[in-house]
């Protein structure tokens, strides 16, 4: 009785030969870790191109042939397949949910500018009314989405949705001292992807790069998706003073050294975002953050105390980096403000609420 | 030639009587108002009323006769409010609703914050193709000003979640506070024998006003060491008595008001303070006067309140039920030490809204938005 099954879209790729790279599977391998260690039975479902099952680390990993443009269908094979309980990695995944289990929202993920109100509509109704409905608890990654969901549906939303905030490993995340020490370096550590804000960073590096002499940029990007990086590469190559931009590829493990090696710290999401592991992070080694007003971004960031929050612009973004470059002590102000922070978000707290909530849905009597 | 702002608001004067409450939502239009000044404009104000012209602190305010209001909005005051005003160059409007039907050109409109996340909100647009007409006419609200202005990112988020065209429009600027009046005081004194929770807000139920009265007869039972002072008006005569009978037959608990000038000893003498909305919140001024004044805040995890406290930082952000608000006072009663930490966090984190930095950036929506 003691199993859990955990629904996600992808923890490894389509044909399960490689683990994915983002904020969502490393919460779920967090939660596997937390509920095997509390004694469950964990095993994951996705989709796949074909089926199969493979072990990614202590874990089996089910995949269900899915179609992309189908991909209710594979929800159903998946509800008809696993009995039991079922733990729904994303809101953003399902639509209708068995009685008795959790969902996790990991912020507001519709909100693409210039969409049209008929679309928000269809992704509100479709996904947060259905958990708010048939989940018997919704764990949201930040307030942000409690209150837009409560101020779309009044009545429910503070029925059902718990929020617990993200993370960050206190013990492997600390200030340490810079080893390359040849001027400021600006980092960028976040996926590739349009809602991160990579463009807004693009778009005012020439400036920048020609405006101060002793400045770099480094990009801590993912290679989940070549076209990504393909464009990135080719972005690169033709802007001028590219030497003084740099790129790596760095693993959970490398990110503590990338983010203690950089002076200012970009996390420019235009939109889709929750309490930001990135953000959490660069927190916690003590770094001046410039963030935006977007998702639960601003459940991390009080603007001016522990990092910027400026509205997703180019203008912003470069006014802000200009900010801090000029101002060496705002830099270290912000940062020690955002170390301070970080320890509020301590994942002993994290794993400490989840698993209250763990006993009180899934261990009853 | 001095250029000319009109403002347009629904009720800062109460239509018919004489009864003026000065909440966040009027402060912040007087405070408004004197920036606009002196920067030069001349400002005058329309809102609903029998056709009347009162004058509040210098400015000028028209009284509009209208008594419509369909799904939330008020769309005689605003057209009568576009021919009013014909000879003035700019406008503000006061609240996002009023920007509809019509909005004139080189405008700019505030959100206070989200109001419509309260189940009381059903009763005028319940139905569901009622709510969507509301947010049809919100549609066309916005569509005019060239600037939306809010006080917190709940608003901005809602907007780009529902009506996602505005964008780039967004602006968030922060509620204030004045940090050189509310400071503060020297802790060193003697050792006090009570402990005091603050409740500074209005006496009604989105502000969490039940909860509380329900957790203060538990704590001040259970610990005789524990005061409660209830601080703010009713929405009537009424509320404010049923306050007074109820304080009466309680050990412990106090009810009064305080005109503006005395807050900040008020919020000096507390040593908790509770913010514990439901729902209907912004950048709460009274969080931010808390926090300047040294304490640690208690509040709903709501609008604004989650952009200003970080919970287990300066406070507790929780949903604000009997239950977790007596854990959440029990505890922070009992822990000086944390008090102490969490009023200094709160302190530091409102020098962060410091009211010349609200200045400065409204100053700059100003200067680009009416040019």
């Amino acid at each position: 009785m003691n199993n859990i099954a955990i629904f996600i879209p992808n923890l490894l790729t389509w044909k399960g030969d490689r683990p994915i790279i983002g904020g969502l599977e490393r919460y779920a391998l967090s939660l596997a870790d937390l509920l095997t260690e509390i004694g469950y039975n964990v095993s994951f479902h996705q989709y796949a191109y074909q089926d199969f099952e493979k072990t990614h680390h202590k874990w089996l990993v089910y995949g269900y042939e899915a179609d992309p443009a189908h991909l209710h269908l594979t929800n159903n094979r998946m509800e008809k397949t696993v009995k039991g309980q079922v733990l729904y990695a994303s809101i953003a995944q399902q639509t209708s949910y068995r009685p008795g289990s959790i969902c996790i929202s990991h912020g507001v993920w519709w909100e693409l500018p210039g969409s049209s109100p008929t679309n928000a509509q269809k992704f509100y109704e479709n996904h947060v009314l259905s958990a708010l409905l048939q989940a018997q608890l919704i764990i949201s990654c930040d307030y942000n989405f409690l209150n837009v969901a409560r101020a779309i549906y009044p009545n429910l939303a503070d029925k059902k949705i718990r929020v617990i905030p993200n993370f960050v490993d206190l013990q492997k995340f600390s200030p340490r001292p810079k080893t390359k020490s040849k001027g400021l370096r600006i980092l960028y550590p976040r996926r590739l992807s349009l809602e991160r804000g990579f463009a807004l960073v693009a778009a005012i590096i020439p400036n920048l790069l020609s405006e101060y002499e002793d400045i770099e940029f480094h990009f801590a990007i993912d290679s989940n998706i070549p076209e990504h990086l393909k464009a990135f590469h080719t972005w690169r190559c033709k802007v001028d003073n590219n030497e003084r931009i740099s790129y790596s590829h760095p693993d959970f493990q490398d990110m503590v050294n990338v983010l203690a090696d950089s002076d200012i710290i970009l996390i420019p999401t235009i939109y889709s975002e929750g309490t930001s592991f990135s953000c959490l992070e660069a927190m916690a080694i003590g770094k001046p953050i410039i963030a935006t007003n977007v998702g639960g971004l601003t459940n991390l960031i009080i603007d001016g105390y522990n990092g910027l929050l400026i509205h997703p612009s180019k203008e912003s973004l470069y006014q802000a980096i200009r900010f801090l470059l000029n101002n060496p002590t705002e830099r270290n102000r912000l940062g020690k403000n955002a170390l301070a922070t970080a320890q509020a978000f301590d994942k002993n707290i994290w794993k400490a609420r989840w698993q209250e909530c763990i006993k009180a849905i899934y261990t009853k009597g | 030639m001095t250029k000319k702002v009109g403002l347009l608001t629904t009720n800062f004067f109460h239509p018919t009587q004489d009864r003026i409450i000065m909440g966040g939502a009027e402060r912040y239009q007087v405070d408004l108002c004197r920036l606009l000044r002196k920067l030069g404009y001349h400002v005058e104000v329309w809102q609903i009323g029998d056709n009347w012209t009162k004058e509040f602190d210098g400015v000028k305010i028209h009284g509009v006769k209208t008594s419509m209001n369909e799904y939330n909005t008020f769309p005689e005051l605003s057209m009568a409010f576009y021919e009013n005003s014909v000879s003035f160059d700019y406008a503000i409007y006061f609240i996002l609703s009023l920007a509809y039907p019509v909005a004139r050109e080189k405008s700019l409109a505030i959100s206070h914050g989200v109001y419509w996340d309260w189940p009381g909100f059903d009763v005028k647009t319940g139905r569901h193709q009622d709510h969507q007409e509301w947010l049809r006419r919100m549609n066309i609200a916005l569509t005019g000003p060239e600037k939306l202005v809010s006080v917190d990112t709940n608003t901005i988020s809602y907007f780009n979640s529902t009506l996602s065209n505005f964008y780039h429009k967004w602006e968030y600027v922060p509620n204030y506070v004045n940090t050189d009046l509310f400071c503060p005081i020297d802790d060193n004194q003697e050792e006090k024998d009570k402990i005091r929770i603050l409740f500074p807000r209005r006496l009604v139920p989105v502000r969490g006003v039940n909860e509380t009265m329900r957790a203060a007869e538990i704590l001040t039972s259970r610990y005789p060491w524990i005061e409660f002072h209830f601080c703010g008006r009713g929405h009537d005569d009424n509320t404010e008595k049923l306050m007074s009978q109820w304080v009466s037959t309680q050990e412990n608990c106090y009810y009064d008001w305080k005109p503006f000038e005395l807050m900040p000893q008020v919020y000096q003498q507390a040593d908790i303070v509770l913010i514990p909305s439901r729902s209907t919140e912004g950048t709460s001024l009274a969080a931010l006067e808390a926090m300047a004044c040294g304490k640690p805040v208690i509040a709903g995890l709501t609008g604004g309140l989650c952009d200003l406290v970080l919970q287990g930082y300066n406070g507790y952000l929780l949903k604000p039920t009997v239950k977790n608000l007596v854990a959440a006072i029990e505890e922070l009663a009992k822990d000086k030490a944390k008090r102490k930490t969490m009023g200094q966090r709160g302190r530091e984190i409102a020098l962060s809204f410091n009211k010349k930095i609200w200045d400065e950036r409204w100053s700059k929506l100003i200067t680009d938005v009416f040019c």
